[in-house]
């Protein structure tokens, strides 16, 4: 049995989409039923784990999960030790530096993220040290109430920036949805995963045909 | 915080059924590699921290526990354990006849990183092979290795092979910046990191089939018949070495019986800068850490003045707990108690009982203890319960023990 994790939520519907594309089939009600284990409707031997975003990592690292599909923002805080094995160039947004217009990034003291990591290590680049306040949701009124001068967040539409008066300062990186897998599931099963990969692979790298549904339907505006 | 009844982050008490298990493996494990000639050493948990600048990789050398001596020495708790091994074999045992198999099982430390992998303090259980430079050398440590697991009957496992040698020339292709890159993410196997590095930079001077190679690197992998395309792709002396030391190999780990265990994946490339060819790391089923690892390090042992080829690889005890049942125990326990005017009958007889083997435990009761030890002599969790009472002669409890005790008493 291949257990996959996937992240619940918005980004769902593009990973179903893509693992169709390399002949998977999640059960028709994914995207709308309550379970949290979810069989595939031809490949008896593979199954979904419906998790949280954040706790993908760790479900993939002790090996509740044999592979994951998961955004790099998470991944790369979570630190965990597991492979990284493919960029499947969707769910892609931007990571960026946010404030009121005008603000100096170099004057830039106290920083509120969801993201600590990121953020340590983009104003690490710059030589600069930084306060981080490590907040879990509506970062965007931080600065509007003075608890940070910026805030480090995805950004995917640039509309709640917009709504709330602020401006993206700087772009830190792209993000997207990486194939992960379990270290020892790497060895034990590479008869399993290594095609998988090469299908995925080539679903995503492959012609513009090829790209996932989700390169096309997902504008990318700041 | 009451620090005075907290351990420090990262280590762990052992006490009880855990510590029994934990002897079991250390037994299983120890007597398999004695079968294969091992002898054990031991070396002190302190060293001179210039004796691991020999051997651990830059970023390992940050996590070093260090000390001062009097005299201003810096000191480190060892962080592992092949580094005073080879310290060992180039001085104390520098004219012993080469191979020397040795093992050790010893605890290790190393300061926690900032994302917390592992525990600072493990136990680690390795042998090492020195003055054996030939692929029969790699197959003896690997099938060891697959010996011990089997004993402890551990069956669905993997053992991945890699070879930095092969590594090291493929990548010798790309710009020493570039080779930085590459090799910091094969070290993560972040392969996505590793190809965006690729494509990001051009490796000038590089052929098309350099190129080839170098992208398909972290993802080359398979069985002994894989070899034959790993071979074709390579295109330097050094890599075509390497995959005909791979391929001796796999002839003498399929004469030892274990290459149904083995496979190769060429992306592997561990952290320790002191390997210089082939390199194992071992997988269990259910756990994400490698069960063991280690490796060819043919240039180790001449830091320290001799010039000795050698490999070896290492268990971690604390991870071998979690994937082996704990063996019942066979020993023979007793319990006797006795009230203190039956001391010395009783002491006696148990004299006589641990010299017949038995593990025996005595202990003195008062009178009212007495009378509830009497109550519930009969076995709890396999051990043989008795109760000595102060008239004498009669022992009340076990059968097996009551037995034993009258033939005790008309012998004396």
């Amino acid at each position: 049995m291949l257990t996959i994790a996937l992240c619940k939520g918005r980004m769902l519907d593009t990973v179903v989409s893509l693992l169709q594309t390399v002949g998977l089939s999640p059960s028709e009600d994914i995207l709308d039923s309550r379970q949290l284990i979810v069989s595939d409707s031809t490949h008896a031997d593979v199954r979904y784990l419906l998790v949280k975003p954040v706790d993908v990592p760790a479900f993939v690292q002790y090996g509740a999960a044999d592979l994951g599909l998961v955004g790099k923002d998470v991944l790369y805080e979570a630190g965990a030790d597991l492979h990284e094995l493919l960029d499947l160039r969707s769910g892609i947004c931007k990571m960026a530096v946010a404030g009121f217009a005008g603000t100096d990034i170099a004057r830039v003291h106290r920083v509120a993220t969801k993201y600590p990591r990121a953020a340590r290590e983009y104003f690490r680049e710059r030589s600069q040290q930084i306060e981080v306040i490590d907040i879990s949701g509506s970062v965007e009124v931080a600065p509007l109430v003075g608890l940070a001068d910026c805030i480090v967040d995805l950004v995917e539409t640039g509309r709640t920036l917009a709504e709330n008066g602020l401006v993206i300062l700087d772009e830190v990186g792209v993000i997207s949805t990486r194939l992960v897998a379990n270290r020892s599931s790497y060895q034990l099963r590479a008869k399993e995963i290594d095609p998988l990969m090469d299908r995925l692979r080539k679903a995503v790298t492959g012609s513009s045909a090829n790209l996932p549904v989700a390169m096309s339907s997902r504008e990318v505006t700041a | 915080m009451r620090r005075q009844l907290e351990r420090p982050h990262g280590t762990r008490d052992f006490a009880l059924a855990e510590m029994a298990h934990r002897q079991y493996i250390e037994s299983v494990v120890l007597r398999e590699c004695g079968q294969w000639g091992y002898t054990p050493v031991e070396t002190p948990l302190l060293e001179y921290a210039d004796v691991f600048q020999q051997g651990v990789h830059e970023g390992e050398e940050e996590r070093l526990y260090r000390l001062f001596d009097a005299h201003g020495h810096t000191l480190a708790l060892r962080p592992e354990m092949t580094t005073p091994v080879a310290r060992l074999a180039a001085t104390m045992l520098a004219h012993e006849a080469l191979p020397l198999r040795l093992s050790y099982s010893a605890k290790t430390y190393r300061e926690q990183g900032q994302r917390a992998r592992e525990a600072a303090e493990i136990t680690q259980i390795g042998i090492e092979l020195l003055g054996e430079g030939s692929a029969d050398g790699d197959a003896e440590v690997i099938a060891l290795m697959v010996g011990c697991l089997r004993r402890l009957k551990v069956e669905d496992f993997r053992i991945a092979l890699g070879h930095v040698g092969y590594v090291r020339a493929v990548l010798s292709v790309a710009p020493p910046d570039l080779r930085e890159v590459l090799t910091a993410a094969l070290m993560e196997r972040d392969i996505v990191a590793y190809e965006e590095a690729l494509s990001a930079r051009t490796a000038e001077g590089a052929t098309s089939a350099d190129l080839t190679l170098l992208r398909a690197l972290p993802r080359l992998r398979g069985g002994a018949e894989s070899l034959a395309h790993i071979r074709e792709l390579a295109c330097t002396e050094e890599a075509r070495a390497a995959c005909a030391q791979l391929e001796d190999l796999f002839a003498a780990l399929s004469a030892h019986g274990v290459d149904e265990w083995v496979h190769l994946d060429l992306g592997l490339y561990p952290h320790h800068e002191y390997y210089t060819g082939v390199v194992i790391e071992g997988y269990v089923a259910t756990m994400g850490q490698r069960i063991c690892y280690g490796g060819r390090y043919d240039e180790l042992l001449a830091r320290f003045g001799r010039s000795v080829a050698a490999t070896g690889c290492v268990f971690h005890l604390e991870r071998l707990q979690e994937v082996t049942e704990s063996a019942p125990v066979t020993r023979p326990l007793v319990h006797l108690e006795y009230e203190r005017a039956s001391r010395a009958m009783a002491l006696g007889f148990v004299r006589d009982l641990r010299l017949r083997g038995y593990a025996v435990c005595a202990t003195r009761v008062g009178e009212e203890e007495a009378l509830s030890a009497a109550r519930t002599a009969d076995g709890k969790n396999g051990i043989r319960r008795g109760l000595l009472t102060a008239d004498n002669g009669t022992l009340q409890g076990d059968e097996l023990l009551v037995q034993m005790f009258a033939q005790y008493a008309t012998r004396e």
